[in-house]
């Protein structure tokens, strides 16, 4: 029976021990799959209990602690004594026998009652059918009199039982009364002591919310996932809003509780809870967590997937300040946030360092070019300084915004013989139009000594620098906004400088520089001061003979196109140049395959690490067939690491509507406000939202330095501030720092107007004050308060052009001018309590505690009558001394002074 | 004979004890696998709206007016009375169904099988047996009012609701 | 007798296990083909094999293996699919749910892809050993037929599963594979003849596999029905005629 090569045996083998392997194989298997499933993806379970103990014990330690302070406290124990006697007597003593008769009553009435109710209701519903069969009728047109007269009779049997009802009612009602008095006998006790142990009840909750209970048996809660779901907060690819679910918090448990602030994470408080995460603000269990600091939100299965640090996933977990970078996703205005410290800096210098002279931003598109113009530069400069600066701006000045292109020696001399030669024409006519003044004498000690006087104190340095490390507004840590002159003479001579500082518009007509509306004489003074400063420098051999060599010229052509010069400079021929840099609006969300490293090996493979030392040294990914055009700007770190946080935040981010900040035409026209705001550097000399007046260090007396415009919108009239704006008058003539004439046009005059109502939130621009409407006693009464009787006002105050007595350190703006500046409104709360509106003012506060014998004491009426006063006067002129004297003396008579 | 050798080698032989082993493994293995299924029925979170909801202003509602703005989105009646401000379930308390606000007639009525309730949510006629389910209501910290859907004032049978949960009618 | 024999008698007697089952063990041959004969799950096994055939050294198990693959596949896709909706909004984020939320959610959507990839490998094996021991010779050259367009179809639910977890390799993987149906001679319109046919981006075959013109959400639900209800439909029924005809024809092999 054999067949062919197969073995009998075959058949009959047993695979039993395969089978059982197989077996304990798959139970294995299963216990690891429960196992795998419940612990090792599950860390949060581990850490939650982890956490409840520590919740739990703090509780408790707390919960001891005040315990111990209520044993000790006498007031304590005598209540819950008291307390206890009235417990005791309702469960067994007189009070309960009482309690027991009466509910025994209660039963009895309630029964009585019922019995009667249950008629009434029997005749109620009779009374229901009858109606229908009424209706019914009436619809079907038959007679409706007979079901009326049954109606009538249901109704009378109803009243001949209703008064039982009602004397049932109340007799039950009367009954339960007196039971709920008894019973709560004992509430105002209760209610006291559950006032001295609010504070130790407190912990009590925080302990039964951390444990289960089990009749005995306690636990801790069981873990759980604790999620946020963030309708419509993302678009997918196909531009549908999606939800976001975060579970953040199912490890980060106390992220909004204060109390664990000094735990180690993932237990610790969240920094600055209290603002950042109010309700007002970001909410977690609306915001979530991811919504500012990315990560994977919804995956919890190990700790690098939940904070997004594994392959492919994109938006990796932003620690510290980086997280800053997000704040651009829903606030558009990020100067004012002041937790974004670091992105408000990246911005300004983003925007004023020049970067966006060679790269596009969304949003950015609109700077205008910081640098000079070169249309006339041959009529500016010293040539040969030109090429040296050219070469290695950073050398003459390291604190200068111009940044070193690494120009070679006869690059940079082929550079300027280009400028050079564009702006011989304009130069040379400018020269001749605006000579010398007959009056400058080089190098005059007394001028040189006049003129440093006034630069130091009309206001110049509320901008520029004269010395070594002198610098009003920073830019960044290492960078000046504004050049400093120490060096200004090897640079230029007296001729330009006296035509610049009389009439920098007259130079460059879209300067930022700005006119202090000089007199000749000042002119002079200061120019031979400024020419004291430095020394010219070598000149270079035969340099107008290379200026003139038409292959230089070609040469620094080329080189001037390459390296976008004309992105921050204007130069002729070149207006419609495009932008030679990268677009950077989506720089943020590049990924590191995205970005070259050249052949460098020592810069860590991340975005951080590439853009740190794209900054720090912008070509060192250059290679050999990798030309880099980017320039060496000197940043400091701190600077670098500010641009990064605003780079990580060039994103393709469309977050839902419902989680922007407040995105409407306000916030835009402050954004734009204050950007123009910074490119005239008026924070050199005010201080405006709490940043800036940096010319102030420089003046002892804060009272002879430039005001702090903060609320400056809600202060004064826009009309007013237009017309100042466009040609200011002094308002204290009597200081020597002056508000400059920036020459602005109409409409950047209506963007800084904008940008101060937007800031103090005024929602109407216009002023207006009915005379016919002041009371007529109201401008008597402010007469005599501003009498030197009383508040003596005008001790301080100008009035109408006329000075107060003593030094003008003590001297206060003309009121007469407060009717067409100030706002009425303003002029209330600015009375009402200076030192709030502008801390540090000499304003004295006078309320409350107004005088009691003028408008019947009442201060706010008196308050109202000073700004009539204010806004009336110098209309006309104030009312005639003498009568406000007259007026004091009848006072005077009858009564007692303040 | 089988028999006899079995007495001889005692109860289990060892292939017996390696048969039971290896079912008994099976049926551990099959029992673990049936918990697994049963067990990923039941998803770790769940995706539910928040209970509460904000209802606007107590000066919305006018006296004697039952709300229906929220009926749809939330199932609940704002119903505002002299005695105070109540949030009726508008699910009756027959079979589940939702139930009419008919003004005309001042009464609930269910389109299902018929019920009928006043306008406290006290059932009159129809199979329901219990009047209509309130939740609790508060005024929240900006002055809305606060439904709280997982707070039920489940009522009982027989007896007028305000006097069953007098706590379920807020007093403004 | 004991307690256990007791219950496994009442359980082997009772009359739900008979309906199943019909045919307890008796070793007589006519018993044997009853028992596979008469139970619906064993009957699609011939009831008498070649010796020879027993050996795992000639079958290899691949028919078998591929076909338990498949039958995992369709278990934990039931599964997934509890948790899973088809709908561009949700189907990433549900993908993500699945793996924290859904408890063995991971281990199912593992088994379902590993399963998924075994099957490809068992199927190709399958063919090798078919081929090697000319199984595909006449009398069974139609069952080879129905093999290959098995195959066809095995690769035809992994690639529309891949496309379901709907992130970017999903996307672009089914891009880059469905751009070859362009290439369709007459039906794509980037393959010869299209312009008699008038085929055109949004009407040609890669137009009827998406839904459209490109990857979007209409095609993530057309994916979606093709790879969970039609083709496995169409493989079960193919698959009941290929097991039928093995147990028609028979195991190859020399003859007895």
């Amino acid at each position: 029976m054999a067949e062919r090569g197969i073995d009998q045996q075959e058949e009959k083998k047993s695979y039993g021990s395969v089978f059982l392997i197989g077996i304990a194989l798959l139970v294995a298997l299963s216990i690891w799959a429960f196992w795998d499933d419940n612990v090792t993806r599950r860390p949060w379970k581990a850490l939650q209990a982890q956490f409840y103990r520590l919740d739990y014990n703090k509780a408790q330690a707390a919960y001891n602690e005040e315990n111990k302070k209520l044993q000790a406290d006498a007031n304590f124990q005598e209540l819950s004594k008291k307390l206890a006697a009235i417990e005791a007597d309702m469960q067994n003593g007189d009070l309960a026998k009482k309690l027991a008769a009466l509910e025994n009553q209660e039963e009895q009435a309630t029964v009585q009652f019922n019995e009667i109710d249950q008629e009434v209701k029997f005749i109620k519903s009779e009374l229901e059918e009858a109606w229908y069969e009424h209706d019914h009728a009436v619809q079907q047109k038959r007679d409706p009199k007979p079901y009326l007269a049954h109606i009538q009779e249901l109704e009378k049997d109803k009243a001949k039982l209703d008064p039982g009802l009602e004397a049932a009612r109340l007799k039950r009602e009367q009954i339960k009364e007196e039971i709920s008095k008894i019973r709560s006998s004992n509430r105002d006790l209760e209610n006291e002591l559950a006032k001295l142990t609010a504070e130790r009840d407190k912990w009590q909750r925080v302990i039964e919310n951390v444990t289960l209970n089990f009749g005995p048996l306690s636990f801790y809660k069981i873990p759980k996932i604790q999620q946020t779901v963030m309708e419509e907060f993302d678009r997918n690819r196909f531009d549908q809003s999606i939800a976001r679910v975060d579970r953040c918090q199912s490890c980060h448990l106390a992220i909004n509780r204060p109390g664990f602030e000094n735990e180690p994470q993932p237990f610790k408080t969240h920094p600055r809870r209290e603002v950042l995460l109010a309700d007002s603000a970001h909410p977690p269990e609306t915001f979530g967590c991811t919504g500012c600091h990315e990560g994977q939100g919804v995956m919890v299965n190990s700790v690098k997937q939940a904070h997004g640090e594994v392959h492919l996933w994109e938006f990796p977990l932003l620690r510290g300040a980086k997280t800053q970078s997000s704040c651009t996703s829903c606030h558009q205005d990020v100067q004012k946030l002041q937790d974004a410290p670091l992105l408000a800096q990246g911005q300004r210098l983003f925007e004023q360092v020049g970067c966006t002279g060679c790269h596009l931003v969304q949003g950015y598109e609109n700077i205008p070019k910081i640098a000079p113009s070169l249309k006339k530069i041959s009529a500016k400069v010293d040539p040969s300084w030109m090429v040296r600066w050219i070469e290695n701006p950073h050398k003459f000045r390291p604190r200068t915004r111009m940044p070193n292109f690494e120009f070679k020696p006869d690059e940079a001399l082929a550079i300027s013989a280009y400028l050079w030669s564009l702006s011989k024409e304009e130069g040379d006519n400018w020269l001749q139009e605006h000579p010398l003044p007959t009056g400058f004498r080089d190098g005059d000690g007394n001028d040189a000594a006049r003129g440093k006087k006034l630069v130091e104190t009309i206001g110049c340095k509320g901008c520029h620098g004269f010395a070594d490390g002198e610098f009003s507004t920073p830019l960044g840590k290492e960078k000046d906004l504004v050049p400093n002159l120490k060096d200004i003479a090897a640079k230029t001579g007296p001729q330009w400088i006296y035509h610049w500082i009389k009439n920098p518009r007259g130079y460059q007509p879209d300067t930022k520089m700005p006119s202090l509306r000089l007199s000749d004489d000042e002119a002079t003074a200061i120019t031979t001061y400024l020419t004291t400063l430095g020394t010219k420098g070598e000149a270079i051999d035969g340099i107008q003979e290379k200026f003139a060599d038409a292959n230089n010229i070609k040469r620094g052509e080329a080189l001037v196109r390459k390296f976008g010069c004309a992105g921050c400079h204007d130069i002729k021929g070149m207006e419609k140049e495009s932008r030679i840099g990268v677009e950077l609006t989506t720089f943020g969300s590049k990924t590191v395959e995205e970005l070259s490293f050249g052949n460098r090996t020592d810069v860590g493979h991340s975005w951080d690490e590439w853009t740190y030392h794209k900054i720090k040294s912008p070509r060192g990914y250059a290679t050999e067939r990798v030309e880099q055009l980017m320039p060496q700007f000197d940043l400091a770190d701190e600077d670098i690491k500010a641009l990064q946080v605003l780079l990580g935040g060039f994103r393709e981010r469309k977050v839902g509507r419902r989680y922007q900040a407040d995105q409407s035409e306000r916030v835009v026209q402050v954004v734009e406000g204050r950007r123009l705001m910074q490119q005239y550097n008026c924070v050199g000399c005010h201080e405006i939202e709490n940043r800036g007046g940096f010319v102030k260090k420089y003046y002892e007396n804060p009272a002879a330095a430039p005001p702090t415009l903060n609320g400056e919108g809600e202060k004064v009239q826009s009309n007013w501030l237009f017309g100042f704006l466009k040609a200011p008058v002094p308002l204290r003539p009597w200081l020597d720092i002056r508000m400059p004439t920036f020459g602005f046009s109409d409409e950047h005059a209506t963007q800084l107007i904008n940008y101060f109502n937007g800031l103090s939130k005024v929602e109407n621009p216009y002023a207006y004050f009915d005379e016919r409407n002041v009371p007529p006693d109201h401008l008597d009464a402010a007469r005599m308060l501003v009498s030197e009787e009383y508040f003596n006002c005008f001790s301080c105050h100008v009035r109408g052009g006329k000075n107060p007595e003593g030094p003008p350190e003590g001297w206060a703006p003309d009121l007469a001018m407060a009717r067409q500046r100030l706002s009425p409104s303003w002029i209330i709360k600015w009375i009402q309590d200076p030192q709030k509106i502008q801390p540090g003012t000499k304003m004295p506060s006078f309320y409350p505690g107004g005088p009691d014998n003028i408008l019947g004491g009442k201060d706010d009426r008196q308050i109202e009558a000073l700004r009539d006063y204010l806004m009336t006067l110098g209309r006309g002129g104030p009312a005639a001394p003498a009568a406000a004297a007259a007026a004091t003396e009848a006072v005077r008579g009858k009564a007692v002074k303040r | 004979m089988a028999e006899e050798e079995k007495k001889k080698r005692g109860i289990w032989s060892r292939r017996d004890f390696f048969t039971r082993l290896g079912w008994g493994g099976f049926g551990i293995f099959g029992g673990l696998t049936l918990l697994g299924f049963l067990r990923s029925a039941f998803p770790r979170v769940l995706f539910q709206p928040p209970s509460t909801f904000k209802a606007g202003l107590p000066s919305d509602y006018a006296i004697g007016e039952v709300s229906e703005k929220y009926k749809q989105d939330q199932r609940v009646w704002i119903v505002r009375e002299e005695t105070g401000i109540y949030a009726v379930f508008a699910k009756c308390t027959h079979l589940g169904c939702t139930p009419r606000w008919l003004g005309a007639e001042a009464k609930f009525k269910c389109p299902c099988h018929g019920s009928g309730f006043f306008k406290s949510g006290l059932n009159f006629e129809g199979p329901a047996p219990r009047p209509l389910d309130r939740f609790q209501i508060a005024i929240g910290e900006d002055g809305q009012l606060v439904v709280d859907k997982s707070k039920v004032f489940k009522m009982g049978p027989g007896a007028e609701p305000d006097e069953q949960y007098s706590e379920s009618i807020l007093k403004v | 007798m004991s307690l256990l024999q007791k219950i496994k008698n009442d359980i082997v007697e009772s009359h739900v296990w008979k309906s199943i089952f019909r045919h307890g063990y008796e070793d007589t041959p006519r018993n044997r083909v009853m028992m596979v004969t008469a139970n619906v799950f064993l009957h699609l096994h011939p009831a008498k094999v070649r010796r020879h055939a027993v050996r795992m050294r000639f079958t290899w198990c691949m028919g078998g293996l591929t076909f338990l693959m498949f039958l995992i596949t369709a278990v934990t896709g039931v599964y997934l699919m509890f948790y899973y909706r088809p709908v561009a909004e949700y189907a990433f984020a549900d993908m993500k749910y699945l793996e924290t939320d859904m408890p063995f959610g991971m281990l199912m959507r593992n088994m379902h892809r590993w399963a998924a990839h075994a099957m490809i490998v068992f199927v190709w094996l399958h063919m090798f050993r078919v081929f090697l021991t000319g199984s595909y010779k006449p009398p069974r050259e139609f069952n080879w037929i129905v093999g290959v367009l098995l195959l066809v179809l095995t690769l035809l639910l992994s690639f529309t599963g891949y496309l379901l977890p709907w992130d970017q390799l999903a996307i672009w993987a089914v891009t880059v594979g469905s751009n070859m149906a362009r290439a369709t001679p007459l039906l794509g319109y980037e393959g010869p003849f299209a312009e008699f046919v008038g085929a055109n981006p949004v009407y040609d075959a890669r137009a009827f596999l998406f839904g459209g013109g490109e990857i979007g959400p209409h095609t993530l639900l057309r994916f979606y029905i093709l790879h969970c209800i039609f083709i496995p439909l169409v493989a079960s029924i193919l698959m009941a005629v290929h097991f039928w005809r093995i147990r028609r024809d028979g195991f190859s092999g020399p003859s007895l």
